[in-house]
C-alpha cells in the first residue's frame, strides 16, 4: 500500500466548510465553465456503465474504485475515470463520480498543496460539467450567470453533481485569501441548501456536516446550531467517521468541550471499518486522521 | 548595557581574555545546543489567509529567524482554543503566551478601554493613528501591565458602518423609530437611543435570524464582520457612517515575557509601530474589496461625505462626557487635547 497523503482536513465531504466561506464564478482567478460546457444532451443521471463511453473504460474505474482505500488505487481510478470522460460522451453519473474522485485524490493522498488546489479544480469543472448537461440548469445559468439561481433547476437526481461541485469547491477556497472566501461563501450555502432541502441523509448526512462546520468559521457563530446539525448528521449516519473526526476539530476545540473530542475520536478509533462497507475507504482515512487529532489533545485542551 | 554584555564582563572579571573568550564561545554553544526552544501559543479567533493572521505571521517569522530558533510561535487562528473571552483568561493564566483580538473583549478587564467606543471620537484613520500610537499607547500599556498583560502592538478591526433593511440611513432623522441590533453596552445603547431609534440587544449569534424575522431592521458592524456573518445579505443598504473605530491589540503574558532573556523579549515587542502599520494597512486595504462584493451581491452601498457624518457627529459628541467618569475623565482630557492640537496642524 502506498503513502497516503496528509489529510489537510480529514472530513471527506464537507463541501468546503473549511470557509469561514468561500466563491466560484467571482473567486479570483477561477471561471466558470458551464458556458464552454457541451449543450445539454442528458437529463438526469445514467448508469455508470451507460452509453457513449467506452465500456471497458469504466468498469476498470468502477473496479479500481473498489479499492481507493489505497492511495494508489485511488490514483489509477481517478485516471481511469479521466480517460472515459474523455472517451467518449459524457454523462452527469460518470462526472459527478469523476469529480468526486479528483475530491478523494486531493483530499486523502496528494500532500503538495499546488497539487491538491489543481485537482480541487479539476472536481469543481467536471461537476459543473455534469450540471451543465442539464437544460434547465444551463438555461438558467446562461440566463442569469449565477450558480445559486441554476442550482434550484436540479432534483434529486442530481445531487452527486450539486454536492462534489460544493466539496470541490470548498476545499479549493478553503486555504485562499479571506475575499476569495467570502466571495464563494453564499454560493456553498446555496448549494448545501439544495442538497439539504432535497435529501437531508444525502451522503451520509452531508449537508448538515456542512451547516455543523459552517458557524465554527464565522465569527461568533452559532455553536448551538452547529451542534444540532452535527448531531443530525450522526443521528443519520453514526458510522461515517467524517462527520465525527469534524465535530471533534472544528466544533469541539472551539466550544472547549473536550469530553465531546476525545468521545468522537474514540469512537472513531474504536469502531470497525466496516460498519459502513460503502464508505470502508473513506473511513479508513478518517481513521487514521483522527488518531494524529487524539495525539493532539493536550495542546487544544491544556 | 544587555544582558548578554553584563553576563561577559562579570566572566571578564574572573578570568582572563583568552579564557574568557574561550569559556564564553564554549558555554553559549553549550546552552545554545542545550536549550530547548521556548513555545510561545498565540490565540486569536482571527481566520486564516485575513491582514490579522498575516500580521501574526510576520511577527512570527521575524521573531524565530532573529531568536534562531530559541523562540517557536505556535499560532491557533480562527478560535481553535476558544473565543476571545475565554483565550483572554488563558492568556492571563499563562496557559497561552500570547493573544491577538479586539479591544472591545479587552474593556471587561481595563474600562479605559470604552474610550475608543465613543462614537465619532476619531474623524479618520490618522487621527486614530496618531491618538493610538503617539498618546494612548503608553497609558493603556501601563494599564494592561496592572492586569498582568504586555501590549505588543495595535492593529485594527474598522470601523463601524450601519446596515438597514428597507431604507438607508443617509442622515439621523432616517433612525428615528428603526429598531436597531445594539451591543449590549451602556455607550452603544445611549448611541441609538441619542438618534432617536429602538436598540434591541441582541447576542451575535442571532442577529442574523433577528434581521431576517423582523425583530430589527438594522445592526452596525464593521464592514468586514457584516460580510463574513452575512449579516449584509439580510439588508439592503449599508451606509459608511465610521461612527466608531475599532482597534485590535496583539498582548503578551507578563510574567512569561519577564522571565525571558533580555534578547528574546526584545525580539518579541519588535517595533509596536511598525507591527501596527503593517497590520491596519491590510485591513484597509480590504474594505474596498468587501463592499465591491456586497455591491455584488445586491446590497445598495452609501457612501457619506464629510458633511453628512458631521450630522451624526453633532447629536453623538455631547454623549462622550456622560460616559467620562466610567472611563477616565484624565485619559479623555488627554485625548481630545491631542485631537485639537492633531486637527489644527
Amino acid at each position: 500500500m502506498s503513502k497516503p497523503g496528509h489529510i489537510v482536513r480529514g472530513f471527506a465531504d464537507t463541501a468546503g466548510l473549511c470557509l469561514f466561506f468561500a466563491a466560484l464564478l467571482g473567486c479570483a482567478g477561477r471561471q466558470s465553465t458551464i458556458g464552454t460546457s457541451p449543450s445539454p444532451q442528458v437529463e438526469g443521471t445514467a448508469e455508470l456503465a451507460g452509453e457513449g463511453v467506452a465500456q471497458d473504460v469504466r468498469l476498470e474505474a468502477d473496479s479500481l474504485w473498489a479499492l481507493r482505500g489505497d492511495p494508489g488505487a485511488a490514483r489509477q481510478a481517478l485516471a481511469a475515470y479521466e480517460r472515459a470522460s474523455a472517451s467518449g460522451r459524457a454523462d452527469m453519473a460518470l462526472l459527478s463520480r469523476l469529480s468526486r474522485a479528483y475530491y478523494l485524490v486531493a483530499n486523502y493522498v496528494e500532500e503538495e498543496t499546488a497539487r491538491k488546489d489543481s485537482l480541487f479544480l479539476k472536481g469543481v469543472e467536471a461537476a459543473e460539467q455534469a450540471m451543465a448537461l442539464h437544460p434547465g440548469f444551463h438555461r438558467v445559468f446562461l440566463a442569469t450567470k449565477d450558480e445559486k439561481m441554476a442550482v434550484k433547476e436540479l432534483g434529486p437526481g442530481h445531487l452527486d453533481a450539486i454536492y462534489w461541485y460544493a466539496a470541490n469547491l470548498g476545499k479549493w477556497a478553503s486555504n485562499k485569501s479571506l475575499m476569495v472566501r467570502l466571495g464563494n461563501k453564499s454560493k456553498l450555502e446555496a448549494f448545501n441548501q439544495r442538497v439539504l432541502d432535497i435529501d437531508e441523509t444525502y451522503f451520509h448526512g452531508a449537508p448538515h456536516r456542512f451547516f455543523g462546520a459552517l458557524p465554527t468559521k464565522v465569527p461568533g457563530g452559532d455553536m448551538k446550531l452547529a451542534k444540532s446539525h452535527f448531531e443530525k448528521a450522526l443521528a443519520i449516519a453514526p458510522d461515517y467517521f467524517g462527520t465525527r473526526t469534524l465535530y471533534a476539530e472544528f466544533y469541539a476545540t472551539k466550544a472547549r468541550e473536550k469530553q465531546t473530542f476525545v468521545e468522537q475520536l474514540d469512537y472513531v478509533l474504536n469502531a470497525p471499518l466496516n460498519a459502513l462497507p460503502e464508505v470502508e475507504p473513506e473511513n479508513r482515512y478518517e481513521q487514521e486522521y483522527a488518531r494524529k487529532l487524539k495525539e493532539r489533545v493536550n495542546e487544544w485542551f491544556d | 548595557m544587555n544582558g548578554s554584555t553584563r553576563w561577559l564582563s562579570s566572566l571578564r572579571a574572573i578570568f582572563p581574555p583568552a579564557q574568557t573568550a574561550w569559556l564564553a564561545l564554549s558555554t553559549l554553544l553549550v546552552s545554545t545546543v542545550a536549550a530547548k526552544p521556548v513555545e510561545i501559543r498565540f490565540a486569536t479567533i482571527a481566520p486564516e489567509g485575513t491582514p490579522w493572521s498575516e500580521q501574526i505571521e510576520g511577527i512570527q517569522k521575524r521573531v524565530e529567524a532573529q531568536s534562531q530558533g530559541r523562540l517557536v510561535f505556535k499560532p491557533y487562528l480562527g478560535g481553535q482554543l476558544g473565543g476571545e473571552v475565554e483565550t483572554l483568561r488563558s492568556l492571563r493564566r499563562g496557559r497561552i503566551q500570547a493573544w491577538g483580538g479586539s479591544a472591545g473583549a479587552l474593556s471587561s478587564l481595563v474600562p479605559e478601554l470604552q474610550l475608543l467606543e465613543l462614537p465619532y471620537l476619531f474623524r479618520s484613520h490618522e487621527e486614530a493613528d496618531y491618538v493610538l500610537d503617539e498618546v494612548l499607547f503608553k497609558p493603556y500599556a501601563k494599564l494592561l501591565a496592572e492586569k498582568g498583560l504586555v501590549l505588543q502592538s495595535w492593529n485594527e478591526n474598522g470601523w463601524r458602518h450601519i446596515g438597514s433593511k428597507n431604507k438607508p440611513v443617509l442622515k439621523p432623522s432616517d433612525l428615528q423609530n428603526m429598531k436597531i441590533r445594539s451591543q449590549e453596552s451602556p455607550i452603544h445603547l445611549s448611541m441609538w437611543k441619542a438618534l432617536g431609534s429602538n436598540p434591541v440587544a441582541i447576542s451575535v449569534p442571532e442577529v442574523l435570524t433577528s434581521l431576517q424575522t423582523g425583530v430589527v431592521d438594522a445592526f452596525d458592524n464593521s464592514s468586514l464582520f457584516a460580510s463574513a456573518t452575512s449579516w449584509h445579505t439580510a439588508v439592503g443598504h449599508f451606509t459608511l457612517t465610521q461612527h466608531i473605530y475599532q482597534p485590535g491589540v496583539i498582548l503578551y503574558n507578563k510574567a512569561f515575557l519577564e522571565k525571558l532573556p533580555e534578547d528574546l523579549r526584545t525580539q518579541l515587542l519588535g517595533d509596536a509601530k511598525a507591527d501596527a502599520v503593517q497590520g491596519r494597512a491590510g485591513v484597509r486595504a480590504l474594505e474596498p474589496e468587501i463592499l465591491a462584493l456586497m455591491e455584488k451581491e445586491g446590497v445598495k452601498v452609501h457612501r457619506l461625505g464629510e458633511a453628512e457624518r458631521k450630522e451624526f457627529s453633532t447629536v453623538l459628541e455631547p454623549l462622550h462626557d456622560g460616559f467620562a467618569k466610567g472611563i477616565n475623565p484624565e485619559l479623555l482630557k488627554k485625548t481630545r487635547k491631542a485631537l485639537e492640537e492633531f486637527r489644527s496642524r
